[in-house]
């Protein structure tokens, strides 16, 4: 059942990844230069299960939080893919390159 | 003249002063590291004080979704001491190689399975940092590796850096990845016949009998390593970008070790990689926090910069500020490049090896029957995949006596055989209790020759082989030469999610080289691979 769409790009703030609506969130990663998985994955501080995978699913609470990912990339030279909600109407959050595989996104809610 | 010269030293002295400034220029943080030229360049590009400096500004100090670029910034303004080569040194002065742990083979209670010569001390180091696999094939211990394995286990125990684009950014011993790559062409084994593990000493009667008793002299008959094999592949294909490169890719990362079939390397490395890259990510982005993202003053500078040069500057003097404040933030920085070279040679390692398949290998082989002269072979294998599930092996050798046989046995010459044998596998995702295998068929072709010679010490048996009638001044025996046609069925089997492989074969032949009547044969061994066992730090 696809979801309306939680997480919002918040170019304009500060500190602030994405802003956020609390509740289950879905994100996948689709590779544009090979192919790219989520090899590890914490929100909150708590890791979350079913590693590596295309797809993560964690549920977003209220306050600024931090998801750290580890993308993994079957070219590690030019890798590169995008991070986007599996939801509606969806769109891209963020785009993913080889040269920096490990992430902290900020996210508000 | 005089005006002449005065000219052209004036024109020198302009180049001169050129040349001096243009070698002062500074490089922008854009164009030096390429995890932050993005962010930068936009910053760069866009007007001061627009909405677009503002976001782009917002988006250069989120150095949280990049922290590559952090690290490498910091690495820039204070560069890490050469602990690495200190570390290194060290390394090999506490493996010195004529040092021996642990009692000798043939000693009462000993653990080790083989003395520890020099071969067995680097192989067991190898072991030990998962650079070798062993296999166990009736009382055949083999361990095997690539010489790409040496610069990977130095590289997972953070005595090497791994600079996959050749420019390292910290003053390290460096791995290039094209190194690496010309190494894993490069492989070797040694098989070690644990059946011969006790020592049998042949004793010679030397000087003149004194009544009853005789001096004799002992020679050590030992042949625990029973062949050295080295290889070098002449030719590979490599396919890293095909729709069925990916599939596999993809499915080798989440099985976890079974793969999608027996050929899959394990993910256990890279997987330790991202652990700790995390991990080293983690340490650093909290100690920054956010020094950066929440400081208006920096914004509101940035925002103002009128070129490259005052961005540049703006972020070199808050960075250099955070460190003059923070004792522990280069060490965090430098764990962080360490983890990241890591992670990154573990994702080549692993793409390398499901994505480049040797199609020609030249392969020396010396091999070290009990109770025969050694023979050198030299053998060039064809292997090549027509499908996912098919592959073909075919090769040929000449086999050479080491040492020139005796002129006594007719027919005998330092050529001892040529060899031709093709194979044909089918490989199985799935097989008994869903576990991966396969299965082969083989056939094999001998032409001997020069026939087998056997070297007998008169009184001392050879294993596993009784000779009756024998004179007993006899030293050398041979048999009757003739070729060799073998067939053999083999079925590899997988275990659950493990990458142990247990390989069954039932073989047929019209002779052996000693015995001149067809045989029936079967074979089982075990085969595991260190790589799983030692999955890193």
């Amino acid at each position: 059942m696809v979801t309306d769409c939680k997480l919002i790009p918040s170019p304009e703030d500060p500190v602030c990844s994405f802003k956020a609506k609390t509740g289950p969130v879905t994100l996948k990663v689709d590779g544009t230069i090979g192919s790219v998985m989520i090899i590890k994955a914490e929100y909150d501080g708590k890791a979350i299960p079913n590693l590596p995978s295309s797809q993560i699913q964690f549920t977003v609470v209220a306050g600024r939080k931090n998801l750290d990912v580890v993308y993994v990339f079957s070219d590690p030279e030019n890798g590169a893919g995008v991070l986007s909600e599996v939801c509606t109407p969806g769109g891209p959050l963020a785009s993913v390159t080889a040269d920096n595989p490990m992430v902290r996104y900020i996210i508000c809610a | 003249m005089k005006h002449s010269f005065k000219f052209f030293a004036l024109l020198f002295c302009l180049y001169g002063a050129s040349s001096f400034v243009q070698a002062q220029r500074q490089p922008a943080i854009g164009e030096d590291i390429s995890q932050c030229k993005s962010r930068f360049e936009a910053v760069y590009t866009s007007p001061s004080g627009s909405s677009a400096r503002l976001v782009a500004v917002n988006s250069l100090l989120k150095f949280n979704e990049y922290p590559a670029c952090l690290a490498r910034l910091i690495i820039k303004s204070q560069p890490m001491e050469r602990a690495a080569f200190a570390d290194f040194v060290k390394f090999l002065e506490a493996h010195r190689m004529d040092k021996q742990e642990g009692a000798t083979t043939g000693s009462g209670g000993s653990t080790n399975l083989v003395s520890k010569g020099i071969a067995a001390q680097i192989l067991s180091l190898a072991a030990e940092y998962g650079a070798l696999t062993e296999s166990v094939n009736n009382q055949v211990v083999t361990v095997q590796g690539s010489l790409d394995g040496i610069p990977m286990a130095l590289l997972r125990q953070d005595l090497l850096q791994y600079c996959p684009k050749g420019n390292p950014t910290v003053e390290e011993i460096c791995v290039h990845r094209t190194l690496v790559n010309w190494l894993r062409r490069i492989s070797y084994g040694v098989s070690f016949d644990i059946s011969r593990n006790s020592q049998s000493v042949a004793g010679t009667p030397t000087g003149t009998q004194q009544g009853n008793t005789q001096q004799v002299t002992f020679t050590p008959d030992q042949h625990q390593v029973s062949s050295v094999v080295g290889r070098l592949v002449l030719w590979s294909t490599r396919d890293a970008t095909s729709d069925s490169f990916q599939k596999q890719w993809r499915s080798a990362l989440i099985a976890n070790g079974a793969g999608a079939n027996t050929s899959s390397p394990s993910p256990a490395f890279i997987d330790s990689a991202a652990g700790n890259l995390l991990k080293a990510g983690k340490a650093l982005l909290d100690d920054v926090g956010t020094t950066f993202t929440e400081s208006q003053s920096l914004h509101d500078a940035l925002n103002a910069a009128p070129d490259q040069i005052s961005v540049d500057t703006l972020v070199g003097n808050a960075i250099s500020d955070q460190l003059k404040s923070d004792a522990k933030l280069v060490q965090n920085a430098g764990s962080f490049l360490q983890s990241l070279d890591k992670f990154v040679a573990e994702e080549d390692a692993f793409v390398t090896a499901l994505a480049e398949k040797p199609v020609l290998t030249l392969e020396y082989n010396n091999n070290r029957p009990v109770g025969q002269s050694p023979v050198s072979t030299f053998r060039l294998i064809f292997d090549k995949g027509f499908t996912k599930e098919w592959s073909l092996t075919a090769n040929g050798a000449v086999a050479m006596n080491d040492e020139n046989p005796p002129a006594t046995v007719p027919g005998a010459s330092r050529l001892r055989d040529a060899q031709f044998g093709f194979q044909l596998q089918h490989n199985f995702s799935s097989f008994i209790f869903s576990s991966p295998a396969a299965l082969s068929g083989s056939y094999y072709f001998q032409y001997q020759n020069s026939p087998a010679i056997l070297n007998v010490t008169p009184g001392t048996p050879l294993p596993g082989i009784t000779i009756t009638g024998l004179s007993p001044n006899a030293t050398q025996i041979f048999s009757q030469k003739g070729n060799l046609h073998i067939g053999q069925i083999k079925l590899m089997l997988g275990v659950g999610q493990s990458t142990m492989r247990i390989p069954l074969a039932v073989s047929y032949s019209n002779r052996t080289e000693l015995i001149n009547k067809p045989l029936w044969r079967g074979q089982i061994g075990i085969t595991y691979d260190f790589d799983s066992f030692l999955g890193g730090k």
